[in-house]
């Protein structure tokens, strides 16, 4: 649970307080000139209404420079960033061809298999030259071909599951496989924070739906408790089934999912676990083999564990392993399996040999070092910070790293003050997060080079003093930093 | 017992709290009130369901229900039928290739026009991997996009003539993150009976109300429009589409898109097309189904890349104000990370190759032809 203080939570609604009011004025004079113009709706209603999109013309256009600015290289650690210009105050983005190489502090390139790697980057172009880089069909009809069979066993032996089956897309992968899974009559029990494609699943699917409070396990069982004792809604028949939808590393957050605690939570309630590793599969763990491993859970205790290719792995596509049946049960049903293109054979490719390689299988210790790198490399990074001052949130290990902006006026001025400096990182506002909880967003890679994160932590220390988001150093830190200065002298 | 005792206490303070709230927004008014306000909003995130414990009874009555809880099992028992091992090629899945080392005539790829295996869409795929690697690494927002992203929805926008396009990674999630995009709750949405899941699953997200009509009957689709739109006075404030494929999926038939066209303009419905199994194979230039019957702009088109430009990943292309409401308010663009550089790249690619290459749309239709005459 995040703490905000008084005063910014305060001066934060006073800022949105302030953002309203002027939108709404602006709204006015909009309205009073539109008028007088003829609409060229012709009778249709318009595809947004005034109110809908209010928070994207008032508040989101004003920052739209900060988001989704293109790359013109690899996400690799050091990528160039295209600059942008606009005319209308910042309502459209014009992409010019200057360029500007910048420290990538916002892929989620874990292991670093982002860019050209030297073992599987041969491997993929041969896979494309054998395969093409379509099947033109979906898995059951011509879209199997030896390279998927291969990587639905590598996938299943490297999570721990005694089968798996694969998608060509980690959100589809959620959003078809929960309809499948359980339906009218079943109950899902969703942790507050979670992706939304998990959360399109569940309401793809007609089960009923409940919240439990953000990674409290306490909390789970208490609504666990009520509604197994209420039952179904109006009927108070017993439910069909119960499944917990929990993430391994929430991706906002950065915090590691209490997953033991649910687990036995699970257990004793006899609900089935959904856990979704989309960030922590290959990132975390001994062997990278995700929260599981790190947490030392037994995997035959999780009933159903999904992940994605894209970030660990550099690839695309998502998967679910588990039982043998469940497997089956997916090819005979799931719309994914049955409708779609099935998984590019490059990426596909990609996938087997990075697993590969975080394995040693390929015969190098290349592996290993990675995921020896990326842990020390998030610890180092996140101790700095908070020596520094700033309120980081997240779980040690975990290699997403979130500082506490709050402020909205803050989520430009960092943005812009670190790329002034050639730092790139993410920002994360409303509606991804709640409104008074607006983050910068960290992603550390394995291939951060210790002088690469020296550099980024200065950066972001100069522009948390011009700023002022050190919150935590009013407290006891500044004790700590002292202590650790004179240590230093 | 402790924890039963300590229960109670909790409640009672919550009850306390709550009740000096009441208080402050009935007596004070004025500055009181605003100032409850802001100390609620404050601690809207402390307040833990204030009575949720309050409303179920005894906890042994709970254990004892918990207990007595027998769950269906995950999935059901797996039937005979259901184990079903689909053919494996050994090659890529061109026109011929190769299963359990026999060579056969492939008549289950959408490879309408023959892409796989092209030599430029492998030659400007072998590029983009060196040069980008494989995947993005992120979604659109978070340094996703790619420039060969941008250059590809401008490519896509240019073939199509529309003013924008904008990329899905994946052909099944262009419909249903495209639909609840436009079609909110209250909307009217009336759609062909035979759509495809992707389709299905988007309307059902969507919470609109939905009537269907009778698969490919302009018939039922009139009396269906006239039925929701004359002497109701309020569905002309709604928002109001038509849903129809251009070549369904699931019967092969093609949508008669005029007479749609012409009754969509005589009701007032938008339309929303997808030319998934069309785009790249009607039309003189492959331009799809709009092409094809010669009718102007669609309001909104989406495709799945996976046909016949031999690819992944879907587009939906229209007004640049369709456009940019998708940036922002469709989850399978917004939270997915995005299209494989390399497959934008040879999107581009495969587009010029169809633009530059007529004669792979006639003898497609030379092909069909042949087939029919059988």
């Amino acid at each position: 649970m995040i703490k905000i203080p008084y005063f910014s939570a305060l001066s934060t609604y006073f800022s949105f307080g302030l953002l309203f009011v002027f939108g709404h004025v602006r709204d006015f004079f909009r309205n009073i000139f539109d008028f007088f113009h003829s609409s060229n709706l012709q009778g249709y209603a318009p595809i947004c209404s005034g109110q809908e999109d209010f928070y994207v013309r008032r508040y989101y256009h004003r920052i739209q420079d900060c988001f989704g600015r293109p790359i013109s290289s690899a996400p690799d650690v050091w990528f160039d960033i295209v600059h942008r210009y606009s005319n209308d105050n910042n309502k459209t983005m014009k992409r010019t061809s200057k360029v500007t190489r910048c420290l990538n502090l916002g892929s989620y390139n874990y292991l670093g298999f982002a860019a050209a790697d030297e073992y599987c980057t041969p491997r993929v172009i041969e896979t494309l030259n054998r395969f093409s880089p379509s099947t033109c069909s979906p898995r059951v009809d011509g879209g199997t071909t030896t390279l998927h069979k291969e990587l639905e066993e590598s996938v299943a032996n490297f999570v721990g599951k005694p089968a798996a089956i694969v998608f060509g897309m980690g959100y589809a992968t959620n959003a078809a496989t929960l309809p499948v899974l359980i339906g009218k009559g079943g109950l899902i029990v969703s942790d507050s924070l979670n992706h939304s494609s998990i959360i399109n699943g569940a309401r793809g699917s007609g089960a009923t739906i409940r919240v439990f409070q953000h990674n409290t396990p306490s909390h789970l069982e208490e609504v666990l408790r009520q509604h197994i004792a209420e039952g179904q809604p109006r009927t108070h028949r017993p439910w069909k089934k119960i499944v917990v939808l929990v993430e391994g590393i929430y991706s906002m957050e950065g915090e590691l999912c209490k997953l033991p605690e649910i687990v036995a939570v699970c257990k004793k309630y006899k609900a089935y676990v959904y856990l979704d590793e989309a960030h922590s599969i290959g990132a975390v763990g001994q062997t990278g083999k995700g929260v599981c491993e790190l947490l030392g859970v037994d995997t035959a205790d999780v009933d159903v564990m999904m992940g994605t290719f894209t970030k660990s792995f550099g690839s695309c596509g998502g998967y679910i392993a588990g039982s043998k049946e469940l497997i089956q049960y997916l090819q005979y049903t799931s719309p994914a399996h049955l409708y779609a293109t099935s998984i590019s054979p490059p990426a596909a490719q990609q996938i087997i040999s990075s697993i590969r390689v975080i394995l040693g299988e390929d015969g190098s210790g290349r592996g290993a070092e990675k995921l020896a790198r990326i842990r020390e490399n998030s610890n180092f990074f996140r101790s700095e910070l908070q020596k520094m001052g700033f309120e980081v949130i997240g779980d040690y290990d975990s290699p997403v790293i979130s500082i506490m902006l709050y402020n909205p006026a803050k989520i430009p001025a960092f943005s812009r003050e670190c790329l002034k400096q050639n730092v790139a990182v993410v920002m994360s506002a409303f509606p991804a997060v709640p409104l008074l909880l607006s983050r910068a967003r960290i992603c550390i890679s394995a291939c951060h080079t210790k002088e690469d994160l020296l550099k980024a932590l200065e950066v972001i220390s100069q522009v948390g003093d011009l700023i002022g988001i050190k919150y935590s150093l009013a407290g006891s830190n500044k004790q700590h930093q002292e202590q650790g200065a004179k240590k230093l002298e | 017992m402790k924890t039963h005792f300590e229960n109670h206490i909790r409640n009672k303070k919550r009850r306390k709290a709550y009740e000096f709230f009441d208080d402050a927004f009935v007596d004070e008014g004025g500055r009181g009130q605003s100032l409850s306000v802001l100390f609620l909003l404050l601690h809207a995130g402390d307040a833990v369901g204030p009575f949720s414990s309050l409303i179920f009874g005894h906890r042994e009555e709970i254990d004892e229900l918990c207990d007595e809880w027998v769950p269906e099992s995950l999935i059901p028992p797996i039937t005979e039928e259901m184990p079903y091992e689909p053919p494996t090629l050994e090659s890529a899945a061109g026109p011929h290739a190769i299963i359990n080392g026999k060579y056969v005539v492939n008549f289950a790829s959408a490879n309408y026009l023959g892409l796989i295996g092209h030599e430029k869409l492998l030659e400007s795929n072998t590029s983009a991997l060196e040069k980008y690697g494989v995947g993005s690494c992120g979604p659109r927002g978070f340094y996703g996009t790619i420039d060969v992203h941008l250059d590809c929805e401008a490519r896509i926008a240019k073939f199509l003539g529309t003013s924008d396009s904008i990329l899905y990674s994946y052909g099944l999630s262009t419909m249903f993150s495209t639909i609840p995009c436009f079609c909110k709750k209250g909307d009217i949405i009336v759609v062909d009976e035979g759509v495809h899941w992707g389709i299905q699953n988007g309307l059902y997200l969507s919470r609109s109300t939905i009537v269907y009509f009778k698969h490919n009957d302009m018939e039922s689709l009139r009396n269906t429009l006239e039925k929701i739109v004359v002497g109701n006075k309020r569905a002309k404030e709604l928002r109001r589409y038509i849903i129809v494929e251009a070549v369904y999926q699931n019967s092969g038939q093609i949508a008669p898109l005029n007479e749609i066209i012409r009754l969509k303009e005589k009701y007032i419905f938008r339309v929303l097309l997808d030319e998934s199994n069309s785009f790249g194979a009607l039309g003189r230039s492959g331009r799809g189904l709009t092409a094809y019957h010669g009718v102007p702009k669609v309001d909104i088109v989406t495709a799945a890349m996976g046909h016949a430009l031999a690819i992944e990943g879907g587009f939906c292309t229209g007004s640049s104000r369709v456009i940019d409401h998708q940036r922002l308010s469709s989850s399978g663009y917004v939270f997915s990370a995005s299209l494989p550089p390399y497959l934008a790249c040879a999107a581009i690619t495969a587009i010029d190759v169809l633009e530059d290459n007529p004669t792979l749309i006639t003898k497609l239709k030379e092909n069909i032809s042949v087939l029919w005459k059988g």
